[in-house]
């Protein structure tokens, strides 16, 4: 390699790394914004901005939603640490379901999380209808009828989701301190 | 059977969803394929019009060259002339 | 080279409509539905294998360019060149199918959430590196120049992996290629890994095509072009 091919292989390589590290330091000092959304238990602890809309994001708890008139909608939010309740009239998307996991965009008002937009996350396992319904009745087998997951189904088994995936909600922790009985049914 | 069919089609009422990004990417695809073939066969044709057009100036330059041969040099000329002409008109 | 470039360009897009329709076919109708998204899951077969190329395709780029900026490498700059355009076209695939899939699941087209933010900026790297290609008169400098810029662009390929990690997004993880074993079911997977070779090979195909022409534009007035022509029949 001549001198001058050496140099400009050396400008290169420095170059990515100096933009690489501005980047870092850019995204690093802006991960506030860059969140999406703030989880349960940072709004109790008061990270979330007050009086100003924001977005939350949780596992809707099982058994907690309640549907009042005109599509008026009210559940509690969990990342399993705190829970907020929710209030949101309007609708909610098609994989809006008890254990599934949801973003909502409004603001507190007082001590409820008023929704002006609820979108729901899915996680990134797939599988057909009949697994999931073989893996619940496994899972009841084992644990009996009570002990229903909080996640939603086919989470129970080694290869759902909670192994760092990033999701702050969906930390492996036994979801049964909520658990009203019995899975959401699939579809 | 055609109600499996229509039921495919529906694809359990996301028809318009599904439909459409396979209808994209195909639209997609495909043009990124055609662009470079078609590409090339303009560039293969201009190339082909001006290497006629060369071999015509070189035995035009040849100066000393037989009446005769000058003739069928000048034509070649005029049908590499037309060839360029249809090969501009076909380019996009 | 050219000759083997462009015989080699039209089996491999021979054998990418095989494996596409071989997909397609499984992913549409083969493969069952989700216990959660039903059929709108099927997108998934063209948007993961699009999303995945955009920056594949992104690293190539970046590659050749980097080649063609140390080395001088003609070649290089001809693959960069070449990639650009169909990287722009598989990262508007994703977006535009992910913003199909997410309507119906989600419940929106679009949130600037960090997977779908950088993902746009991809494009607007391939659309940069493709004006900045062009802008200059001077061919080489019009190279060297998008050549800084793709290497600068690199940086975001990390970020768009990494993106549904780092941070909270509203994009779900990783299916495939995390650590451990897919956790998504094997009939749904096999119509998907089909999908990925052939979109893999789709892409080596076309790049060949354009690498092809670049040579054969940049060296126009050489023999073997004139040979070319005739061979293939220009007249025809």
């Amino acid at each position: 390699m001549t001198p001058q091919r050496r140099q400009r292989l050396i400008l290169s390589c420095l170059l990515v790394a100096a933009v690489g590290g501005a980047v870092a330091l850019a995204l690093t000092a802006l991960e506030r914004n860059i969140n999406l959304f703030f989880s349960p238990s940072q709004v109790r602890a008061g990270e979330a901005p007050d009086g100003r809309a924001f977005r939350i994001g949780g596992m809707v708890v099982d058994g907690s939603v309640a549907r009042g008139d005109d599509l008026a909608v009210t559940f509690a939010l969990t990342d399993t640490a705190a829970t907020v309740p929710v209030a949101y009239t309007g609708i909610l998307p098609d994989l809006f379901r008890e254990g599934q996991g949801i973003v909502a965009l409004g603001a507190m008002r007082g001590q409820v999380f008023v929704a002006t937009q609820v979108l729901a996350k899915h996680d990134e396992t797939y599988m057909p209808p009949e697994v999931t319904s073989a893996l619940q009745a496994a899972h009841r087998g084992r644990y009996g009828d009570a002990a229903g997951d909080g996640y939603g189904d086919g989470d129970g088994d080694g290869a759902g989701d909670g192994d760092g995936a990033g999701d702050s909600y969906s930390a492996p922790v036994a979801g049964d301190s909520y658990d009203s009985g019995g899975d959401s049914p699939p579809q | 059977m055609l109600d499996s069919v229509a039921e495919f089609f529906r694809m359990g009422g996301y028809a318009w969803f599904v439909w459409s990004s396979y209808g994209v990417v195909a639209a997609v695809l495909i043009q990124q394929y055609a662009a470079p073939l078609l590409r090339r066969r303009r560039l293969l044709r201009e190339v082909a019009a001006a290497t006629d057009r060369g071999d015509s100036a070189a035995a035009g330059g040849d100066g000393s060259a037989a009446a005769g041969a000058h003739g069928a040099a000048a034509g070649a000329t005029r049908a590499s002339a037309t060839t360029a002409t249809a090969a501009a008109e076909t380019a996009p | 080279m050219y000759g083997l470039a462009a015989r080699w360009a039209g089996r491999l897009g021979w054998a990418a409509l095989g494996l596409f329709a071989a997909g397609t076919v499984g992913g549409l109708a083969l493969a069952p539905a989700d216990y959660q998204m039903g059929d709108s899951y099927r997108i998934l077969y063209v948007h993961a294998p699009a999303a995945w190329m955009s920056m594949f395709a992104y690293a190539v780029l970046a590659t050749a360019a980097g080649a063609g900026l140390v080395w001088r490498m003609k070649l290089g700059d001809a693959v960069a060149r070449a990639c650009a355009p169909l990287g722009a076209a598989f990262t508007l695939c994703a977006l535009v199918t992910g913003a199909l899939w997410g309507r119906p699941t989600w419940g929106t087209y679009w949130v600037w959430d960090a997977r779908l933010t950088s993902e746009l900026v991809l494009l607007f790297l391939f659309l940069g590196y493709m004006a900045l290609a062009e802008a200059l008169d001077d061919r080489r400098s019009g190279a060297r120049a998008a050549a800084v810029l793709a290497l600068v662009g690199v940086v975001n390929l990390p970020i768009i992996h990494f993106s549904v990690e780092w941070w909270n997004t509203l994009h779900q993880g990783a299916s495939v290629t995390r650590l451990g074993r897919p956790s998504i079911d094997t009939r749904m997977l096999i119509p998907l890994l089909i999908m990925f070779a052939a979109f893999n090979v789709y892409f080596v195909a076309v790049l060949l095509n354009r690498v092809s022409c670049e040579l054969l534009e940049r060296e126009r007035r050489t023999r073997w072009a004139a040979e070319a022509a005739r061979g293939r029949g220009g007249h025809a």
